[in-house]
Order: structure tokens, then C-alpha cells, then sequence
């Protein structure tokens, strides 16, 4: 494997060292399969959180590593910043896209969780029941208050917060500016430390 | 610490044990998912053959349309050239016969001069 690295010149913002600039070296995957090999799990996780359904996450996943092979030929430090700004237009989509299909589902007096395969929601033998239980609740609790957030607070905490891309990143991925991201952040917090009471 | 490190850092530590902890169907299913997605898009014999054989059928057609028009064309230039030299053969006789044709000077002119 072979390993690239770039400087990448991060400037202080703040404080005296304005404009002081720090080598960091970054390790770019040399494939794009071993970039999405790298990324598809925490992707996964993110889109399952945003979308709270299984089925739904994996395709978002899919779409989005489908739409970034049309980029192959960018160079690859290009490929963080497209994959996640791709899947946040994805989950976007999909939550429009869900929130007509509920409509219409309640039209009709049906209910949209019927397509959940019972056997994939089976546990595992392997793990310890208590612990999977405890692990879920707390998965859930945050799942529920991140799907209560409005949309950009919503994208803007997947991304920064759980992702950990930087404000730049975020800004470049959602479109805006990095001081809206700041804002969309903060409030996003605030909304969750509501939603999650019980957790302080 | 106040509340919103609490909220982050919770948020933070129940995302990265759910990732660490994803299931194996889970972790198959991105595999497959992947690999599926690189296939797609993965540049086939054919479409690598493509741009080459269609570039050279182009110039074929080219070849087979422009050749004999201009072919023609190069046949009507030299019909042309030839009608153009014959004209100039006949005017370069006149010429000849202008220079060699006794000179007669009219009774008037003869006057004149």
C-alpha cells in the first residue's frame, strides 16, 4: 500500500498565533476501494442515526459510493469532502423522500415500520444480552433526538460532531459558511442536551 | 464540564463503540455493497476497446466520403488547367501573328505623322 502524505497548512483563527501555520501529515488511502473500505462503517452509522432504519442507511451508503466513482479520477485527498457532502445530499433526499411515503402510508391507515426483515433484527448469540440492551438504549435515545433535529442542525452534528470533520470540512460538505456551522452546531447541542435529559 | 461536553462526548463514545461494534451481516452486506459499486463502474474490455474502434471507423467513413470527391475535384482542376493552357496557346499564336503581320499605315495617318 502505498502511502502519500500532503501538508496540509491548518491556520490558528483564533488567539495571537493568528496565521501561524502546523504541518500535519495525512495518510491518503492509495485506492478508492481502500478509501471507502475505510469509511463505509462510520458512513453506515451515520446514515442509520440520520434515517433510523436499516435498509435505508445501506442504500444511502450504496448511492453515495456509486455517485463518488463518477470522481475516481479527482485525487484523492478530494474524496473525503465529496463522499461526505454526497451522502448528506442522500440522506436528505431520503428523509423528503420517507416523510411523503409516511404520508401517504397514513393516508391509506398503514404503517411504514412493517418493512423491518424480523430476522435481521434477531439478536446475537454471541454478546452479552444486558450489555447489547444497554448499548441499544442508549443507540436509540440518540438516534430519536438527532431524527428530531431540524436538518441542517441534524447534518451538522452527524458531520462534525460524530464524523469529526473539521469546520472547514463541514461548511465545504453542507454548502455554507464555517461561521453557520458554528451556529448550526451550537444549537444542535442544545436541542440534544433537551431531548437528552437523563444523560447528564 | 459543562452540559454541551457532556451531550458531545456521549454522543461521541455511543458513535464510535456502535461503530466498533457493528454486526458481521452488517459488515458483509457494506462489503458486498462496495464491490458491487467499484464493478459498476470499473472499466470493461469493451469500453476500453471503444473510443479506439469507433475513432477508427470515423476516419474509415471520412475516408470512403471526402476520398473520391476529392478525387473529382482533383480530375475537374486539371480539365480546367487544360482548357486555361489552350486558351493560352491561342492567344500567345495571335501574338505571334500580330508581331509578324505586315504593318500598314492608312493614307490618314501617314498624313498625320
Amino acid at each position: 500500500m502505498t502511502v502519500a502524505t500532503i501538508t496540509k497548512m491548518v491556520f490558528e483563527q483564533n488567539g495571537s498565533n493568528a496565521g501561524a501555520a502546523e504541518e500535519v501529515a495525512i495518510r491518503l488511502p492509495a485506492t478508492l476501494d481502500e478509501f471507502l473500505a475505510g469509511v463505509e462503517r462510520r458512513a453506515f452509522r451515520i446514515a442509520e442515526l440520520a434515517l433510523g432504519h436499516r435498509e435505508d442507511a445501506l442504500d444511502a451508503v450504496q448511492d453515495t459510493m456509486i455517485k463518488l466513482l463518477q470522481y475516481r479520477d479527482k485525487p484523492a485527498a478530494e474524496w473525503s469532502p465529496l463522499f461526505w457532502s454526497i451522502l448528506r445530499r442522500q440522506l436528505t433526499d431520503k428523509h423528503r423522500r420517507n416523510a411523503v411515503k409516511k404520508r401517504v402510508m397514513q393516508f391509506f391507515g398503514k404503517s411504514d415500520d412493517q418493512d423491518e426483515d424480523p430476522i435481521e433484527a434477531l439478536p446475537d448469540h454471541n454478546e452479552d444480552p444486558l450489555r447489547r440492551l444497554t448499548d441499544d438504549s442508549s443507540w436509540n435515545a440518540l438516534g430519536k433526538a438527532v431524527r428530531a433535529l431540524p436538518a441542517r442542525q441534524r447534518e451538522c452534528f452527524l458531520l462534525r460532531e460524530l464524523q469529526g470533520l473539521s469546520v472547514l470540512e463541514t461548511a465545504a460538505a453542507m454548502g455554507c459558511s464555517d461561521g453557520s456551522v458554528k451556529t448550526h452546531l451550537s444549537r444542535a447541542i442544545s436541542a440534544l442536551r433537551i431531548h437528552l435529559e437523563d444523560w447528564q | 464540564m459543562n452540559s454541551h461536553d457532556e451531550i458531545e462526548k456521549k454522543s461521541r463514545g455511543i458513535f464510535e463503540h456502535s461503530v466498533a461494534t457493528l454486526d458481521v451481516a452488517t459488515i458483509k452486506r457494506l462489503r458486498l455493497t462496495r464491490r458491487d459499486a467499484l464493478s459498476q463502474h470499473a472499466p470493461s474490455r469493451f469500453n476500453a476497446l471503444l473510443l479506439p474502434a469507433s475513432a477508427a471507423f470515423a476516419i474509415a467513413v471520412g475516408v470512403a466520403v471526402f476520398l473520391p470527391q476529392m478525387q473529382a475535384g482533383k480530375a475537374i482542376n486539371e480539365q480546367e488547367s487544360l482548357y486555361i493552357s489552350a486558351e493560352d496557346d491561342a492567344d500567345a499564336d495571335m501574338l505571334t501573328w500580330l508581331a509578324d503581320a505586315p504593318v500598314e499605315i492608312s493614307s490618314q495617318l501617314r498624313g498625320s505623322l
